[in-house]
């Protein structure tokens, strides 16, 4: 992690280089599946502020 | 604390990266992408996924044991990623389970050993015993992590 001195927020602009799609990606799409199997099995935790589609 | 991390690049969107490991098996492609998850109640949150990119294949690998001696500074870069991605999605809740147990020991490792500066900029929690998610302490195993940035701004 980094403390504030530390910290630069980077922009779209700065990319070093060009980085593809993984969205389609099966190891991908196969852990955001287990993922909510988890999370709609045990719920997150109630201190958080979920967003809700 | 020390900053050494692997330069990164990102999408537009702030959901893929890439990052090379260099070390004695080479230059390692990995890639971090937060994958936007909705419930069936309509909650929205992000799983965290990482592997290295199989060239060949033209597909992430999802089991391979890299050990290029550099496990540090790649949990490091990671960390990294984790802090630009809740800048861009300041509200969004991260959820991270390694593909094997050890795996997922090896995040926690990394999360006791950074948790000093992780705890001010975050709110932790850890799934115990495929129950419910309670406040990550340090000692303790976990199965699956969920994380959200406080509303710090270190901008």
């Amino acid at each position: 992690m980094a403390s504030k001195k530390e910290y630069k927020k980077l922009s779209a602009a700065e990319a070093p280089w060009k980085v593809r799609d993984y969205s389609k990606d099966p190891f991908f799409v196969q852990k955001a599946a287990t993922a909510r199997q988890i999370i709609e099995k045990h719920g997150l935790p109630k201190e958080l502020s979920a967003k809700k589609k | 604390m020390n900053l050494d991390r692997y330069e990164f690049s990102w999408d537009n969107d702030w959901l893929d990266f890439e990052f090379y490991s260099d070390g004695p098996k080479g230059k390692i492609k990995k890639v971090v992408r937060f994958s936007e998850v909705t419930t069936e109640k309509r909650t929205v949150f992000y799983n965290l996924g990482f592997g290295d990119w199989n060239e060949e294949e033209q597909r992430i690998d999802d089991f391979i044991v890299t050990d290029n001696k550099d496990a540090e500074k790649v949990l490091r870069t990671v960390a990294s990623l984790v802090l630009q991605f809740t800048e861009h999605y300041p509200g969004a809740i991260i959820f991270a389970k390694g593909s094997s147990s050890a795996r997922t020991r090896r995040y926690q490792m990394g999360l006791n050993k950074y948790w000093k500066e992780i705890e001010p900029l975050f709110s932790l929690f850890g799934l115990v015993e495929d129950r419910e998610f309670v406040r990550f302490k340090k000692g303790i195993n976990y199965e699956a992590f969920v994380i959200q940035r406080k509303k710090v701004n270190l901008s």
